[in-house]
């Protein structure tokens, strides 16, 4: 009962963000062809560059005018909107009874803390899923329909689950910090907030080259560069990516668990 | 007597579906204290939304001192205070900040009516507010509301969350600053609390003023309450008897109310042989119950 | 004037917050410039052959040095934009929508003022709040770009400029979040619809880097507005574009006062 209530309470937004994704994706994936030609002369001129140097970019090996590095380039992108939206979940989620002011209506109810956390999380995870899965199917179709090129569909997997693990990042983050705070009135603020200054932290790491800001940004855990070369995710970092994710949803229970909620 | 607050055919609906109040009309006079009542979901907030314009009429409109409601709202509720049914204020502030805060929309602050008025209220006004009850919240806004010494005084049901006897210094209250010249318009689905305070009420149904009428010719002259007991135990066909209404018969006793010639109904009754009959005013509660059976 | 204070008051917490993530920004960025400095030639060579789509998309300007202090700075300048359209278009949606969400209307607004005076009120200090943000930054970048500067001309002009523009955006955004805090039920539907705002012209930005010759719908994206090396450098502020930032957001704020006006405030 709790997790279709929270369910149908979540889904409008679900539906905006995955139709923003889905939108994203399609203007980039129309972009591909304009973009080829300009690629092809970057790809050429990146040739000149020492292999090191070019890995150190996050251009080696990947072919810009081709379907795979042209999405493994977009795909950042596409991650920042599923971050925003993973951030909007963990935030949201856990905080709605004091923003609601349900909190005695719900926790006056038969079920144990953890159970109201453990469905939340639940459908949290159901919902970023079924995102991943519609990109990755809608997307796919995108490519043959509009890309009209074939592509490898383990790299395009490969992508899309990236998102996803980011997104966990952010839904586990989100979480603690709807825990802890006693009340968060509005959403947005805090979860654009946050994930913007993860982004940015990506961006300097990405134009400065700062190899040690990567462990303390989730949007440089898995770039689509490392994608293409490696075929998998780097395994340290998507170590970190999910115990992160773990030890932050196992804080949030904890906080939870001993939280006060004050009457209205 | 002049009429500070003339309500013109005030309609207020949400949406095609949702109807919030369909044509009222009624008129507070100056210096009464008026009683709105009805159940919850009538349209008494709404109507009271209305008239601070908080929500914009439909059609028809609305006059406070002579002027209409929407287009001079801000200069008439510098005499308007003003109750609401759920009071919520700011995080982060004392109770003092607040009044203070409330106040600097008036002018000149009472500091001296101010401690007058927590006083009465029993209000700490170091405290923060989010740490308040409700009960204690809605103190906060009693003191809130009173504090300018307003020609108008809205109550959106008062005394919700008040104990007895703070509501009891409430009423005090709210009659001192009446016999000040402070006009009263006071919501409410309590009857007793209404027959305590007002002189005129309003009874509002689905949205629609279905009465009016004095506290006073609404309980004495309207109603009787007439309770028969039959000697022979036997039931008697009254309820036919025009003016008869809300009929309970319970064994040997019957019980209902009277409008109309007192003299007809003796004469009726006078053929029967009755063991016991009482004839009292009834309280407004079952007059009010009356009202919502009868349409 | 107790609006103003209260609404100034109310946000101040949340002001500092982001001040501080901006001072470290600026701070950290310009820590690691030291080290970027050393590798800088090699870094050069290769950007100065890089596609200047590419390079867009990171915030760099083709053919520049980027090992002058100058130049790393006006890097930030895309960061700037980010954190700063995420302030003020968040501010603009809480200022309006707070007094429904908190259910503070009915205190509020059956004070003696007009509405559209408590808007004027909320306004004023939303604009403070933004100039105040506007100013850390430019303080901030000022005093902590000063001890890298070793080129003898100073950077505080450039960085004034830089800023002003930033003042522009901060204002353009805080007009659209004031206008959907007004146009929206709810602050949550608000600050979704600015949200999708953003995220929206910051994905055209990219894709108008990407292909050249999409210049022409640059005005659809104020992330492209201004480009900060010609700020900075050629003290370049394209004057088209802060006409149209202006009015965009004067008819926003117009917007906001006029569906401000006829709401039915929910209690």
């Amino acid at each position: 009962m709790m997790l279709l209530f929270e369910f149908r309470k979540s889904f409008r937004s679900w539906l905006n963000f995955t139709i923003g994704l889905l939108l994203t994706f399609t203007i980039f994936a129309s972009f591909f062809d304009f973009f080829r030609e300009d690629a092809a002369l970057m790809d050429q001129l990146l040739q000149n560059f020492p292999e090191e140097f070019r890995a150190a970019f996050g251009f080696a090996n990947v072919n810009l005018s081709e379907v795979e590095g042209y999405l493994s380039f977009i795909i950042s992108y596409i991650v920042l909107v599923g971050a925003v939206y993973g951030m909007k979940l963990g935030v949201g989620l856990l905080s709605a009874e004091p923003r609601e002011k349900t909190s005695d209506f719900l926790l006056s109810k038969p079920v144990r803390r953890w159970e109201i956390v453990a469905a939340k999380l639940e459908i949290a995870l159901i919902l970023l899923v079924a995102q991943a899965l519609a990109l990755f199917t809608l997307g796919l179709a995108e490519i043959k329909i509009i890309i009209k090129q074939p592509i490898d569909v383990g790299i395009f997997a490969l992508l899309v689950f990236a998102m996803l693990l980011v997104q966990l990042f952010f839904l586990g983050i989100g979480s603690v910090v709807a825990a802890a705070a006693s009340k968060i009135k509005s959403i947005m603020p805090v979860a654009l907030g946050i994930v913007f200054f993860f982004f940015i932290i990506e961006l300097v790491n990405e134009s400065l080259h700062l190899k040690e800001l990567t462990y303390l940004t989730p949007f440089a855990y898995f770039k689509g560069s490392s994608i293409l070369t490696l075929r998998h995710y780097e395994w340290p970092l998507l170590a970190i990516d999910l115990t992160i994710f773990v030890v932050a949803t196992g804080l949030s229970f904890w906080i939870y668990q001993r939280k006060d909620f004050h009457a209205v | 007597m002049k009429n500070v607050i003339e309500f013109k055919h005030l309609t207020k609906y949400y949406n095609k579906k949702s109807r919030g109040i369909i044509d009222v009309s009624f008129d507070v006079r100056e210096g009464e204290i008026f009683g709105f009542i009805g159940p919850n979901g009538a349209g008494k907030s709404t109507t009271i939304r209305t008239l601070l314009s908080l929500i914009y009429p439909t059609s028809g409109s609305a006059t406070i001192f002579g002027k209409d409601c929407i287009l001079y709202g801000h200069e008439i509720r510098r005499e308007i205070g003003y109750l609401p049914s759920e009071v919520f204020y700011y995080d982060n502030m004392k109770v003092l900040d607040l009044l203070k805060y409330s106040a600097s929309f008036y002018g000149k602050l009472d500091m001296k009516r101010l401690k007058e008025l927590a006083d009465i209220m029993e209000l700490d006004l170091t405290r923060k507010i989010d740490d308040l009850s409700y009960g204690n919240k809605k103190k906060v806004g009693i003191v809130q509301g009173l504090l300018h010494n307003p020609k108008l005084i809205i109550l959106d049901e008062p005394t919700s969350g008040l104990d007895p006897l703070m509501q009891q210094k409430f009423f005090d209250l709210i009659k001192a600053e009446n016999a000040k010249g402070a006009t009263v318009l006071m919501s409410s689905h309590i009857l007793t609390e209404v027959q305590k305070l007002c002189s005129r009420v309003a009874i509002i149904k689905e949205g629609q003023i279905i009465k009016i009428e004095d506290i006073q010719t609404m309980r004495e002259t309207a109603y009787k309450k007439i309770r028969l007991t039959f000697a022979d135990g036997q039931p008697f066909k009254l309820a036919e008897l025009p003016g008869i209404s809300s009929y309970e018969q319970n064994g040997s006793d019957s019980t209902f109310l009277y409008k109309g010639s007192v003299n007809a109904l003796v004469q009726t009754i006078s053929g029967i042989d009755l063991a016991n009959v009482t004839i009292e005013e009834p309280d407004l509660e079952e007059i009010f119950l009356h009202y919502y059976k009868a349409d | 004037m107790n609006i103003y204070l209260r609404e100034i008051k109310a946000n101040f917490k949340s002001l500092l917050v982001w001040s501080a993530t901006m001072v470290f920004l600026v701070l950290a960025g310009m820590m690691k410039y030291s080290a970027f400095q050393k590798t800088g030639e090699a870094v050069n060579a290769m950007f100065n052959q890089m596609p200047a789509g590419i390079l867009a998309v990171m915030g760099i300007s083709a053919d520049q040095d980027l090992t002058s202090v100058g130049v790393f700075y006006s890097i930030f300048f895309l960061y700037f934009l980010l954190l700063m359209t995420v302030h003020s278009s968040m501010l603009g949606v809480t200022v309006i929508a707070k007094e429904e969400r908190d259910k503070t209307a009915d205190f509020l607004l059956v004070k003696p003022i007009r509405r559209s005076c408590a808007i004027t009120a909320k306004i004023l200090a939303a604009i403070t709040l933004v100039i105040a943000y506007n100013l850390v930054t430019f303080i901030s970048s000022a005093m902590i770009v000063k001890p890298f500067n070793d080129t003898g001309t100073s950077l505080t002009g450039p960085i004034f400029y830089l800023t002003s523009c930033l003042l522009v955006i901060q204002i353009l955004f805080l007009g659209l979040g004031l206008l959907f805090g007004a146009l929206a039920r709810t602050s949550e539907k608000a600050s979704g619809m600015a949200t999708a705002v953003i995220l929206g012209t910051f994905i055209l930005k990219i894709l108008i880097d990407l292909k050249a010759d999409l210049d022409y719908l640059d005005f659809l994206t104020p992330f492209r507005y201004f480009k900060a090396i010609d700020v900075m450098y050629k003290q370049e502020i394209s004057i088209p574009y802060v006409i149209l930032s202006v009015v965009l957001a004067g008819t926003a704020m117009a917007g906001t006062y006029w569906l401000y006006q006829k709401r039915d405030l929910h209690s």
